[in-house]
């Protein structure tokens, strides 16, 4: 029996995407114009409502596969409680920015664009958290990645920002190609695409074993994480992003589809490693690592940053390596379920924060009419101030809030990590479950110098006597909102924990927080505890020094010590990946460009080697030219000239026999006849006398010539002897 | 069903053309909504097949045949085939060439001798249309260079450039050739197996020894890779495609190229498995080779339509993976690719037209920020742009994907990754290219560019639309693609 709306699983992400397609309808009529803005609230609300409708059932510990079979493939939802509780967080924050938005672009023109995106993007990303199958999430996640994309180029007729959109799409393209990769290795072993399916039976990730491409394709999944996940070294993307769209729409942190997914996949992958899949350690230990290094570099990185934005997305990048720091370790660990809960509360209380942090910095960007953190200064409002410090101290892990908690938790992970490894004797383990903690006791030393800065840069300060621009009531409701919620959510982590197990059971199958006792007491004993305090006090008074009392001044200290400045200039310059980023894609379009011209098209000058374009049309102008030197030569100099000698010469020979054989040689002959003839009849005529006796003489020699002729030749005469 | 369908979907374009250009007098401005009903009509004839060509399978009857006596002192018959594999493909060549005759009404407007481009234009179509139908392959030789004579007077007389003769020349010259090295191979086909028929041949093919059955691969294999365009044979493509009037593009790139992949599907897959089998890593390396550099080359161009071009050579290359990974998945992506490349290629060369017949230029570096004020032609590329770097929900996804999937089924993980690797190029030229024209400030020469007019753009609309719809409805196509897949992959003795 299951108590969710009708249909609510599909609902909850196919209104976002009709408000998406009647947007351009109500952008077009006049009349329903002013419409949109609701339009767009009300579809993103009634997905608050189908998400949360699905709340009870995934209490229950219920896992329904919905699916419809239309060809060719399976399509289909799945509640659990992992995509219902994100599917709550995504919705619900989803809401809180479309209000926001709707002030926050109360002035700006091309509205029914943006609704359009937005609704897509929310619609999408609901997908993502809601199917039951990887070809269908990977449908989400391109469109999200398209929304994105879409999003940054928001304002496409400024040069730049239009160009960061191609960047960032192109980024992204990395980590999905990756993505779709390892999504199409598990359809070939396993023949399907579905998370139920595949998890029923690891089969298929033994054969992957055998064939050796399981590390492989396990890492290429983790590029497309990372990819979507903003992390260390697919992780520019993200600031461009959150400079180039309208700062409102920021707030959406869709960078956590990665680790939802890395959530979704890791207890499959843990059973399998489990029961001896070995080489799936280095994929949990990248997973892990990687985790750590982006959650250092990136907060080292927003320390130097002057827009607000970017250092919000610094900051996102940040808090996701803690997420995959705390999965990776969880795939390690003797038990998943501690490094579990770890990532996907992270994941839960997270998205507030970063959202409350956001909206609190466009806040004030919005009303003083500034993007850049040195000309804030001085804002002064008591909602915003608080709605940031409830954001910020959790950013900089101090007592009772979520930081704190959530922090020492994943570092006790770590510790946790080389203290199994170390009965078993593996170096490895070892030294990394020390530099995984050491990594995020600096890194939270350090998150709280930029958190702070942030803050002290912001609201610290003398009052400026600026005009401030009104803000509408829409963007003071939804941050008061969000706010009230996010401070709920941030003080009472110690208590949601013993609620978190009891909910995840069934996908980690054990209760090992029963209570709050529990939680403090595997939280707080530990050394963790009392670092991570140390490095928020170093961190924060080096930044309160810097920045909220202002008693130094950062550049005086930069001209006093060269090495500061140096490494300031290679933060600030965002470590150079984002130029490395530049010249990989230079070299392409170079080394395309030196193809173009040396092997397509006109070739190598010396030594001199055709172009393939050239080769081959040369072949032709050579067939051509061929044609005509074989006309010329052997047609028209050979056969034509014989033929016409031979025909001269039988000219010549007609010409020289019709004189010499048929006018000299028969001709005459037989001229010479005819006249012989003629003299022989006329001397024949004279011996025709008419005289008798002439005759009769004549008659006479005749008989006794015939008889002479007979007796010679005649024979016997039919005497026979 | 219309009695004598195929026949008369074929022959219909080709009489109606010379009708036209015998009276071209009378009709004078009326010629292209006349070739263009004439076409529609042709789609019609085609779509009435259709109930009866999927019962027949569903019945597991023999496939729609029609014949007519024709030489019968050697026994061979005029026919048409028409089953799952040639349907689907039938009908899109039918459908785009309507399109584009459409296109051309308004875009060749102020050309000369109207009546002989659309008399050619059909005629071109005839041709195309026969090479899918026939039933024996000495009628499918006989309309492969059928294609090849209009195509080559449509663009030797409408080419773009002073190039024109040159270029036609060198395209006649190019495919003719291939052309014969085809008709080698099946003139060698039949003194083994004494028929032409496409039905009985794989019966037959036992009869032919395998040291010829290898050189007979070879030859059609160059016969159909010259009209794929494949790497080093690709050469005449990027140079015809470009300069060919632009609703030409858009059948020579969306459908004309895809005869030789049919060919491979049809012929090479049906009658000698064998040796596609053997020559399967052969056939992948090739198709990688195309991918990458067919990419490449559009990343260095400069001219719209070059730079669709170049890419008509690389996305070529993935349906030769298809076809090469020797697997049912496989084989149905390249199938599917067919249809869903002629869709989005021919969407793509109709915006590139748009664009230059509004902006008087075919330089991507002249263009800047055309979205404010070309929006649909903006939107209908963009959708191109994405469905061709297989984003979802957007056709062309599907086909990717199931050409790279038939990589991993068949075991051959290195060529899938690579392959799959190299769509990042792809997405890389595509998206620079969208990105360029599109965003950023509007240039001062274009100040006062305007959208192309209704006529232009109902055409890209219908494509852009299908786009969205077999993208967010794959089944659409893959009724009759899955059914044929599976149909070709039983001679392979593969399941």
């Amino acid at each position: 029996m299951s108590r969710l709306l009708p249909y609510a699983p599909w609902l909850c992400w196919i209104v976002p995407v009709i408000g998406a397609l009647l947007i351009p309808i109500f952008g077009f009529f006049g009349e329903l114009r002013r419409f949109r803005d609701h339009l767009a609230v009300a579809s993103i609300g009634l997905s608050v409502v189908f998400s949360l409708s699905m709340m009870p059932d995934a209490f229950r510990g219920q896992v329904i596969d919905l699916y419809v079979f239309p060809p060719p493939l399976q399509v289909g939802v799945l509640v659990d409680p992992l995509s219902v509780l994100m599917a709550c967080v995504v919705s619900t924050i989803g809401l809180v920015v479309a209000i926001f938005s709707a002030g926050y672009m109360r002035e700006e023109t091309g509205r029914t664009r943006f609704w359009f995106i937005m609704q897509l993007f929310i619609g999408g990303y609901m997908l993502v958290v809601m199917a039951d199958n990887f070809l269908f999430m990977f449908i989400g996640w391109e469109v999200v990645g398209l929304c994105v994309t879409y999003l940054t180029s928001f304002l496409y007729r400024k040069r730049r920002k239009a160009h960061l959109g191609l960047k960032v799409n192109s980024i992204l393209r990395v980590g999905d190609v990756a993505l779709l990769f390892f999504i199409l290795v598990v359809y070939t072993y396993s023949g399907t695409f579905n998370y139920v399916e595949l998890s029923k039976s690891n089969n298929w990730i033994f054969e992957l074993s055998q064939s050796g491409l399981l590390l492989f394709s396990s890492i290429m999944m983790f590029i497309g994480i990372i990819g979507k996940a903003a992390q260390f070294p697919l992780h520019e993307w993200l600031p461009d992003m959150l400079v180039g769209t309208p700062s409102s729409s920021n707030a959406l942190t869709e960078c956590l589809a990665g680790p939802f997914l890395l959530a979704r996949v890791l207890p499959m992958f843990r059973e399998a490693f489990v029961s001896g899949c070995n080489e799936l350690v280095f994929f949990f230990l990248i997973v892990a690592w990687i985790g750590g290094i982006t959650g250092f570099v990136t907060a080292l990185t927003a320390t130097a940053q002057r827009h607000p934005q970017r250092v919000m997305a610094y900051s996102i990048s940040s808090i996701i390596g803690y997420m995959l720091a705390a999965l990776g370790l969880a795939g390690l660990n003797e038990s998943m379920t501690s490094g579990y809960l770890a990532a996907t509360s992270i994941l839960t209380v997270d998205a507030f924060v970063s959202a409350l942090l956001i909206l609190s910095t466009v806040y004030v960007s919005y009303a003083v009419g500034s993007e850049d953190l040195h000309k804030l200064g001085g804002y002064e409002n008591r909602i915003v101030h608080h709605g940031m410090e409830v954001a910020v101290f959790a950013v900089i892990n101090l007592p009772p809030f979520s930081g704190f908690w959530l922090s020492n938790w994943v570092q006790n992970l770590a510790l946790e990590l080389s203290a199994k490894a170390q009965g078993n004797g593996a170096a490895v383990l070892v030294y990394s479950g020390y530099g995984l903690f050491a990594l995020l006791i600096l890194t939270g030393g350090v998150s709280a110098f930029y958190a702070l800065r942030v803050m002290g840069l912001t609201f610290g300060g003398p009052h400026s006597r600026r005009k401030l621009r009104n803000v509408p009531f829409s963007m003071r409701f939804s941050f008061v909102a969000l706010l009230l919620v996010t401070a709920i959510l941030d003080l009472s982590v110690p208590l949601l924990m013993p609620f978190f197990n009891q909910f995840y059971l069934p996908i980690v199958q054990e209760a090992v927080f029963n209570n709050v006792f529990d939680v403090l007491w595997y939280i707080i004993p530990s050394v963790s505890t009392v670092l991570t305090i140390a490095a928020l006090i170093v961190g924060g008074y080096v930044s309160r020094k810097l920045y909220i009392i202002r008693r130094m001044e950062p550049d005086e200290i930069m001209r006093r010590y060269p090495l500061l400045r140096g490494i300031h200039g290679v933060l600030l310059n965002r470590c150079y990946i984002n130029a490395f980023y530049y010249k990989v894609a230079h070299s392409a379009i170079n080394l395309s460009r030196v193809l173009y011209r040396n092997v397509e098209m006109e070739g190598v000058r010396r030594p001199r080697i055709r172009g393939i374009n050239e080769f081959f049309d040369l072949a032709v102008r050579w067939m051509i030219s061929l044609s005509r030197g074989v006309y010329s030569s052997v047609e028209l100099g050979g056969f034509e000239k014989f033929n016409r000698k031979i025909a001269e010469k039988l000219t010549n020979l007609s010409q020289w026999a019709y004189p010499s054989v048929e006018l000299g040689g028969f001709e005459k002959f037989n001229r010479k006849v005819a006249e012989v003839a003629t003299r022989f009849s006329e001397k024949l005529r004279e011996t025709q006398t008419g005289v008798l006796s002439h005759h009769m003489l004549a008659m006479f020699i005749g008989i006794i010539v015939l008889l002479a002729l007979l007796l010679v030749f005649g024979g016997p005469l039919g005497y026979k002897p | 069903m219309i009695p004598h369908a195929p026949l008369v979907a074929t022959i219909l374009p080709a009489a109606a053309g010379i009708i036209i250009y015998v009276v071209q007098k009378y009709v004078r401005k009326t010629a292209g909504w006349i070739s263009t009903a004439v076409s529609l009509s042709s789609v019609l004839l085609i779509m009435s097949t259709l109930s009866q060509v999927v019962d027949r399978y569903n019945s597991k009857q023999s496939p729609l045949v029609f014949e007519y006596p024709w030489i019968s002192a050697v026994d061979i018959d005029f026919g048409f085939l028409i089953d799952m594999v040639s349907f689907p493909i039938g009908l899109i060549i039918a459908l785009v060439s309507t399109l584009s005759c459409l296109y051309s009404i308004k875009y060749m407007e102020k050309e000369s001798n109207q009546a002989s481009y659309y008399a050619n234009l059909l005629l071109f179509m005839t041709g195309m249309i026969g090479v899918i139908f026939s039933i024996n392959l000495i009628q499918f030789y006989l309309f492969w260079e059928l294609m090849l004579i209009p195509s080559y007077l449509l663009i030797a007389q409408w080419g773009t450039s002073r190039r024109r003769l040159t270029i036609g020349f060198k395209y006649f010259i190019f495919t003719h050739m291939g052309a014969l090295f085809m008709l080698l191979g099946i003139l060698s086909i039949f003194s083994y197996t004494m028929t032409f028929n496409l039905l009985e041949l794989p019966m037959k093919a036992a009869a032919i020894p395998p040291a010829m059955r290898a050189t007979i691969f070879i030859l059609l294999l160059l016969g159909f890779f010259v009209k794929m365009a494949a790497f080093p044979l690709h050469t005449w493509l990027p140079d015809a495609h470009s300069e060919a009037p632009t609703p030409i593009s858009a059948m020579l790139s969306g459908l004309m190229i895809k005869s030789g992949a049919y060919g491979i599907g049809r012929i090479l897959i049906s009658i000698l498995g064998d040796r596609m089998i053997q020559a399967s890593d052969y056939l992948l390396t090739l198709a990688l080779i195309t991918i990458v550099y067919g990419g490449l080359m559009a990343l260095a161009q400069d001219d719209i339509k070059r730079l669709l071009a170049y890419s008509s050579i690389s996305q070529m290359g993935y349906i030769i993976f298809g076809f090469g990974t020797v697997s049912t998945l496989g084989i149905m992506g390249s199938l599917l690719h067919i249809i869903n490349h002629a869709i989005c290629k021919s969407l793509l060369f109709m915006c590139a037209g748009s664009l230059i017949h509004q902006t008087g230029t075919r330089s991507i570096r002249r263009m800047s920020g055309l979205i404010s004020k070309m929006p649909i032609t903006g939107v209908a590329c963009l959708i191109g742009v994405f469905s061709l770097t297989g984003t979802p929900p957007l056709n062309a996804f599907w086909s990717e994907w199931m050409i790279f999937a038939g990589g991993l089924a068949s075991g051959k993980a290195v060529f899938t990754f690579i392959g799959v690797a190299s769509t990042v190029i792809t997405a890389g030229y595509l998206l620079w290219f969208a990105w360029r024209v599109f965003f950023g400030p509007v240039p001062k020469a274009m100040a006062d560019v305007e959208e192309s007019s209704t006529s232009l753009l109902a055409p890209m609309i219908v494509l852009m639309l299908f786009c969205i719809i077999f993208g967010i409805w794959p089944g659409l196509f893959l009724t009759f693609v899955t059914p044929a897949a599976e149909y070709l992959s039983s001679f392979l003795g593969i399941q």
